[in-house]
């Protein structure tokens, strides 16, 4: 297995509330991997260990070994900048800049010091094709992206993400806002990124991870109950919690 | 906590897989009393009944797309609802072999009860039971049961070959038609008494798959 992730045995505490207990899990790359369970159990927050985001959350204390392609992402000379540009990251509710559709894609990129016009536009198209939103807002660069559609607008952040050039895009809950058609083309969509990109994704839903992920992790009270091959465990789990959770008799 | 909706459901299904067993149970037992006393007209009507349990096959696979639909089932209720699945076309097939048998009687009316009927009688009743329990243990999710049944499959197979060599010395001193024929009769119930066993061992195959997730080969 081509492990991207290599987490061992990571403990997170809010204050004095450990939200993560003790969890081992590898991340397969260029492969999909789910995250479920009930509100609560550590999965987001198990996401936001992946590209640091819970830096930011004062009285966040962290234990373990996080490594990314092989280096310790946790290390004191670790640029985090660098790990969030290949570790990209979309949020439940689409959050567009209220800028133009183009400046969007364009914002991360001139970040990083690309000023030239063809090249900024080569990025925008490339990374508007990738997300399957290319054919619908081709026309309409300029116009400003709170103009876009809800399921349209988390493409957007989808392809603003891909501007990045990242390797792993995390993804937490990024459909629950979302109508059925737009869900859907986000799923297609996640399915095809996955032959250039490394996919982890925490949903509510148990249909959408059992349909577009390679790997399942089932999260409950901040353990990690079973991770393995999603048609394992959705067809014959091995832990009778999972079971419980899965058909619907947890609680 | 219970899933109440799909748990309803699936007890919807196990009660008319319950039923269709009965149907089923009820002609192999009549099947059996109607060859023990040459009794055609109950055979007509073990024949006539197998529209009822065609008609249950139908129902209760309905009843599962719509199971399927509703509840997206996963783990071990897509299990068990794929299980009832095949588990109805083994019953289906069952009383299509029981109606079958009831036809060959004809041949045998003319014949009085002889040896190789009290085998087929004891293959009859040993093989109404192998049903008969292979749906119990599907229902209870047994799994001693199931593997009880798929064993027996072996005494089965082993009583249907005596029978056959002891059918074949019996053609070989026989001369006229009529005794040729009955013999041939007996040749094919057998025949058709081991396969209702093998039906019942696949339906035991479904159990074990249902509860532990493995196919038995």
């Amino acid at each position: 297995m081509d492990k991207i992730f290599e987490l061992k045995d990571i403990n997170l505490f809010y204050g004095t509330n450990q939200a993560i207990k003790g969890i081992d899990m590898d991340i397969e790359r260029n492969k999909v991997t789910a995250f479920i369970g009930p509100s609560g159990c550590g999965k987001s927050t198990f996401i936001r260990i992946l590209n640091r985001m819970n830096d930011l959350i004062p009285e966040c204390k962290i234990d373990g070994n996080i490594r990314f392609e092989g280096q310790d992402a946790y290390a004191k000379d670790y640029d985090v900048i660098e790990l969030r540009t290949k570790v990209g990251m979309v949020f439940q509710k689409p959050n567009p800049f209220p800028m133009s559709i183009y400046d969007n894609i364009a914002y991360g990129p001139r970040c990083q010091g690309v000023k030239n016009k063809a090249q900024l536009d080569e990025i925008v198209e490339q990374s508007l094709r990738r997300a399957a939103l290319w054919d619908e807002v081709q026309d309409r660069l300029k116009d400003s992206a709170m103009g876009l559609s809800g399921g349209q607008q988390q493409r957007l952040c989808i392809a603003r993400t891909i501007a990045m050039e990242p390797e792993v895009i995390l993804m937490d809950e990024p459909t629950s806002a979302l109508d059925p058609i737009a869900t859907q083309k986000i799923e297609d969509l996640i399915v095809e990124l996955k032959e250039h990109y490394t996919i982890v994704i925490v949903t509510h839903n148990m249909q959408q991870a059992a349909r577009i992920s390679d790997n399942t992790a089932f999260f409950m009270l901040g353990e990690l109950i079973e991770f393995g091959r999603t048609d394992k465990l959705f067809a014959t789990p091995q832990n009778p919690k999972t079971e419980e959770y899965i058909t619907g008799r947890f609680g | 906590m219970a899933n109440i909706k799909l748990d309803h459901d699936l007890s919807g299904i196990y009660q008319s897989l319950g039923r269709m067993m009965s149907l089923v149970d009820e002609a192999l037992s009549d099947m059996t009393m109607s060859y023990k006393k040459r009794d055609l007209k109950l055979a007509e009507k073990v024949m006539d009944r197998d529209e009822q349990i065609n008609a249950m096959e139908i129902k209760i696979d309905h009843d599962c797309i719509l199971f399927i639909a509703r509840n997206q089932p996963v783990a071990k209720d897509l299990r068990t609802v794929a299980s009832v699945h095949k588990i109805l076309t083994d019953l289906e097939r069952i009383g299509d072999i029981t109606s079958d048998i009831c036809k060959s009687m004809i041949s045998l009316r003319e014949i009085p009860f002889n040896d190789v009927d009290e085998e087929i009688v004891q293959l009859a009743d040993n093989t109404r039971k192998m049903v008969f329990d292979s749906v119990r243990s599907f229902i209870n999710e047994d799994l001693k049961g199931a593997y009880d049944v798929i064993e027996f499959d072996d005494v089965i197979d082993q009583a249907y070959y005596r029978l056959k060599d002891k059918i074949a010395i019996q053609m070989r001193n026989q001369s006229e038609i009529v005794q040729v024929n009955g013999l041939i009769a007996q040749l094919t119930i057998a025949k058709y008494m081991e396969k209702l066993a093998d039906h019942a061992q696949n339906i035991s195959e479904w159990i074990i798959f249902t509860v532990s997730g493995e196919y038995k080969a």
